[in-house]
């Protein structure tokens, strides 16, 4: 759980400690998206495979950005919020995850190919 | 979870009851961290959705495929995600207390950072409306702009928000209250870069692979 | 369009029956009536006997939770009447001979009304409110942990029901069920503003329990007393956490699933159409996300009642305390699992449908693990029949049924013979009658001292619960087997003679269940006149085993002078067994408590005239509403003087005075418990 206040100044190890998280979960950001952008818009790989890649990128980020900018690690301060995104991220799987598969499964029976039933 | 619970379960020891104002806060950021994740949940239903959509809900209207290209929303991309590092930097500096002046700057900077952001899902939106491509032409034009447009609402709000806060910033002077409320549109406006990326990836990228 | 939107003279309740006088007509006309006249009687008599102003002070604009708690009870039981009500009106139309009294669309709204008010208006207020007076004084708190967003989150839910009520008055409600699922919702085939109603009375209430969802995590996760980890929690406050995390989790769905039909019908979106790739499968989909985790919401709580009104009059240690903590984690997670069980016949593959089927039986098995537990701890106890007692018996013995109804529809292949049918209707109403309803009034039964300082009445109480339960049978086990014969659920009529037997018996239970609901007005009557002889204030009237039971009664605005230190999992029992009356106090300190406030209730006024603004399409006033809602909340941000302070002295003083009284009650035996005799604090050996 964050703390709003330090008895640290900003010369402190500390802080720049801190900052370095910050800068580089950024920098990795930024990488992590650019990369994307290039696989995405390239054409050097297979639709497919490139879908998978961007996926990966994505998840890859997302971590990036917990840890870095909202400090879910591993410290014994941030356990509470990790459990809590963990149990989340359960949920959400279940959920949208569950949503796709049920609504792909219907339209499977259905006849409904990609653009689904134009016109009708 | 359970097992979260029992391993913590020590907060009872070791929270005296009658809190200081140290441990208010802390809890009032963790009330604010479980809002957020269950606003998560509302932004992974639309994603479900518009994947459904996308897929089976074309119908007479456009496909992602030749609706979207890579240029502008990179360029918005690239703008959230400064912002959302900005705005690290003016919490960051606000605990480890840098002066009032530097902590209103990054906020006025992320702010105008979500305000370009903001400014490129318009001229977007207008865009595809001009072209004749309205939410009411398919499911799937319904629920591009209702997913993008839910994640603009909220960077809306956020806006508003940190406007609302330099304004009490100056009433108040910077008083835990505040730092507080500083931290909690910190964590809103990160939670809204994350979700982002899952909305770039999916929308975007994986939308010109289609 | 004028800036009153849609609304004109013919949506006053009044008008179409002066217009086409019969009886369907006549019914609603006379259901908006005592809508508006019971409004104005109860505002006379609040003016006549000059109780405006303890009301606002005293109740309105308070922040302490027991007091929240009773009004979120108070706004269940009038919804509960209204809900019961149309439930006899049902039966009645269907035991009628065919078509019966009333229109079809007159019919379908009362099922649909019915259906969301009892779910959301009569459960969830009266879950959400036991909760709030109960659990905070069984974890050493002295509050919720957020107790302005507490009141908000009552005067929303308070909201959304108003809108409901009105509907009797202006316009009408919707005719889908309280499922609502498009295309039958969607604006082309029920254009008028009935949906409306339905979506934005939801969505009121649902923002409420999310934030009561995360009020009651946090408070849990936090304010528990020193030396209470988790697994020394009373069950009830366990069945708590649990429903808080699926509060928090699963009401999204349903918000974003009638946002969505919202935007489709106004804004001309294509989620859920039958044209142009609207998909409206996914709103069934997104509605049972939200719904079956509901269910859960619904009925955790009263197997946390149970886990202690069963120990408390079987004189005995709840039976497996751990295995009933895992089983309702094991529920609560579960319960995300299983939602495609309510429509297996919507058209998805065999193995889809089997692996659902399949998650659902499996949570059978916790539940099953819950009802050993009560039995085991009942095995040899000394049963005492109180009303609380014998609603928890009742709920065990007809939830078995319902349970295996449940395991059998469970199938899929058994679902879809039964599907839509009266059987499904008889099976869920075989699950919340005892499951919820019996669960909350064996708890208001139980825990009334707390709030009020005396006990209710026994006579009635156990006259309202046989009532319920031979009414409950009578009611519904005709459905189980009409259901099987073939009868569809939500027909306004039916016209085979066969059936018509089976309908009387479900008619002549409904009325067993109204004489139910009777008795318990009856009940609460009878006990505030004799309150004198039902006084307990010592506390503790029925050799209680948790915490709450430690205090007097009825409990004072800190609930606690000292904050006990917790080092078992009965506290109090434990100090009983050392001979004491009241607990050893520890460190007495200043405490803050929140200011009374206006403003809760003020931004749910906003919200919900904003929301019968939307409801007629008054965009300009829905509008300023918004703006004002957020204005108001602006403005409370402002107001850093929320608390007052309670002095350590004043503290020291009341304990003095609970120690004093104390020990000037006399003691009295378990055999006079349901006497006069009971001031608080029987003990099992008796003097
Ligand atoms: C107190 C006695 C009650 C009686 C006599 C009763 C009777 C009925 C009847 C006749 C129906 C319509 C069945 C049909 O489709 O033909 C119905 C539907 C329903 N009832 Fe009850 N009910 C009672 C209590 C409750 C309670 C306590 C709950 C929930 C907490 C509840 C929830 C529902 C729901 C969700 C529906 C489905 C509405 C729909 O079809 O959309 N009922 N009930
Ligand atoms: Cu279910």
């Amino acid at each position: 759980m964050s703390h709003i206040n330090s008895d640290k100044g900003m010369d402190s190890g500390e802080y720049k400690h801190a900052m370095a998280r910050y800068v580089w979960g950024f920098a990795l950001s930024v990488v992590l998206t650019l990369a994307g952008v290039v696989i995405a818009g390239g054409g050097v790989f297979g639709a497919s495979l490139a879908w998978s890649i961007v996926g990966i990128l994505a998840i890859a980020q997302l971590v990036i950005q917990f840890w870095a900018f909202m400090h879910v690690d591993l410290s014994q301060d941030a356990r509470p919020d990790l459990y809590l995104v963990m149990f989340t991220f359960v949920i959400i799987i279940l959920m949208a995850a569950g949503t796709v598969w049920v609504l792909a499964d219907l339209a499977s029976r259905m006849g409904m190919g990609a653009g689904g039933m134009t016109g009708m | 979870m359970s097992a979260t619970m029992t391993n913590t379960g020590a907060a009872g020891h070791s929270a005296p009851h009658d809190h200081g104002h140290h441990d208010k806060t802390s809890t009032v950021i963790f009330g604010f961290w479980i809002f957020l994740m269950s606003d998560l949940i509302a932004f992974s239903l639309m994603i479900a959705n518009y994947a459904d959509a996308e897929w089976h809900g074309i119908a007479n209207g456009p496909s992602p495929h030749e609706l979207f290209s890579l240029g502008l929303p990179t360029i918005e991309t690239m703008a959230l995600l400064i912002s959302t590092f900005t705005f690290g930097l003016c919490t960051l500096g606000m605990k480890y207390g840098a002066s009032m002046k530097r902590t209103v700057g990054w906020l006025v900077l992320t702010l105008a950072l979500g305000a370009i952001f903001l400014g490129i899902e318009l001229y977007e939106f207008h865009e595809f409306w001009t072209e004749g491509n309205t939410p009411q032409v398919s499911g799937f034009l319904t629920a591009y702009y209702s997913l993008v447009g839910l994640h603009g609402l909220h960077v809306t709000s956020g806006i508003i928000w940190g406007i609302i806060l330099m304004v009490q910033m100056k009433h108040f002077g910077m008083n835990d209250l505040l730092k507080s409320r500083l931290v909690r549109l910190g964590l809103f406006w990160h939670m809204l870069d994350i979700v982002w990326i899952a909305l770039f990836t999916k929308v975007y990228l994986m939308g010109v692979l289609s | 369009m004028s800036i009153l939107g849609s609304l004109d003279l013919n949506d006053v309740f009044i008008v179409p029956f002066l217009k086409e006088p019969t009886l369907s007509t006549g019914i609603a006309a006379g259901a908006g009536g005592i809508v508006v006249l019971g409004a104005l009687a109860v505002a006379l008599l609040l003016t006549v006997k000059g109780w405006w102003k303890p009301l606002w002070s005293e109740w309105l604009t308070s922040l302490d939770h027991k007091k929240i708690g009773v009004m979120y009870v108070v706004l269940a039981a009038i919804m509960l009447i209204r809900g019961v009500l149309e439930a006899v009106v049902m039966r009645a139309q269907q035991v009628s001979p065919a078509p019966g009294f009333l229109s079809v669309e007159h019919h379908a709204e009362l099922f649909s009304t019915h259906g969301t008010i009892m779910i959301f208006f009569v459960a969830m207020p009266f879950l959400t409110g036991v909760i709030n007076v109960v659990m905070p004084l069984q974890i050493g708190a002295r509050d919720m942990e957020f107790p302005f967003m507490n009141a908000v989150s009552l005067w929303l839910s308070v909201g959304g029901a108003a809108l409901v009520m009105a509907s009797l008055v202006v316009g009408h409600f919707e005719t889908g069920g309280w499922t609502a699922y498009p295309p039958y919702t969607g604006i082309k085939l029920s254009p008028n503003e009935g949906v409306d109603y339905w979506i934005w009375s939801l969505a009121l209430t649902s923002v409420g329990t999310t934030l009561s969802g995360i009020n009651f995590a946090v408070t849990i996760y936090k304010q528990r007393a020193p030396g209470m980890d988790l697994m020394k929690m009373p069950i009830f406050a366990w069945t708590t956490l649990c429903t808080a995390i699926l509060m928090i989790f699963a009401m999204m769905p349903l918000t974003v699933a009638s946002f969505m039909l919202a935007l489709d019908r106004h804004a001309g979106f294509h989620f859920f159409t039958a044209s142009n790739g609207g998909n409206m499968m996914n709103f069934a989909n997104m509605f049972w996300l939200f719904g079956h985790p509901e269910v859960y919401i619904l009925i955790l709580p009263a197997f946390g009642v149970f886990s202690h009104v069963i120990p408390t009059f079987s004189g005995k240690k709840l039976y497996g305390y751990t295995s009933l903590v895992w089983a309702t984690i094991a529920i609560a997670v579960l319960s995300f699992t299983v939602w495609v069980h309510h429509f297996f016949t919507m058209g998805q593959t065999a193995n889809l449908n089997a692996i659902f089927g399949i998650a659902t039986m499996t949570i059978g098995v916790p539940t099953g693990v819950k009802v050993f537990n009560w039995l085991l701890t009942m095995w040899r106890g000394k049963l005492r029949f109180s009303t609380a007692m014998l609603f928890s018996a009742g709920f065990m013995f007809t939830f078995v049924i319902g349970g295996i109804t449940g395991v059998m529809l469970a199938n899929p292949t058994i679902d879809f013979a039964t599907h839509n049918s009266l059987f499904l209707v008889a099976h869920f109403h075989n699950m919340l009658i005892p499951g919820l309803l019996f669960g909350m009034f064996a708890a208001v039964n139980y825990w009334f001292p707390l709030a009020f300082g005396f006990r209710l009445d026994e006579t009635w109480g156990r006259r309202s619960f046989w009532f319920w339960m031979i009414g409950f049978y009578l009611a519904f086990m005709p459905l189980y087997a009409i259901g099987l014969m073939g009868a569809p659920r939500r027909m306004a009529f039916f016209t085979d003679p066969a059936y018509f037997p089976w309908l009387v018996v479900a008619m002549i239970g409904a009325l067993c269940v109204l004489a139910g609901l009777t008795s318990q007005v009856i009940q609460i009557w009878v006990s505030v006149k004799n309150r004198e002889s039902l006084m307990v204030p010592a506390g503790d009237p029925w050799d209680g085993r948790g915490l709450e039971w430690s205090l007097g009664c009825p409990v004072p605005e800190y609930d606690f002078t000292t904050v006990p230190h917790i080092t078992s999992r009965e506290p109090w029992v434990d100090a009983k067994a050392a001979g004491k009356r009241v607990m050893d106090p520890t460190e007495f300190v200043d405490i803050h408590l929140p200011k009374p406030t206006g403003m809760p209730i003020l931004v749910a006024g906003v919200a919900t005239v904003g929301a019968f603004a939307l409801i007629f399409e008054m965009w300009l006033i829905a509008a300023v509403c918004f703006v004002a809602m957020w204005v108001l909340v602006l403005i409370r941000s402002y107001d850093t003087d929320w608390e007052e302070t309670i002095t350590a002295e004043e503290l020291r003083e009341g304990y003095e005075a609970h120690k004093r009284l104390v020990e000037t009650t006399p003691k009295v035996s378990l055999d006079d418990e349901f006497t006069s005799k009971n001031r608080g604090l029987i003990l099992e050996e008796a003097v």
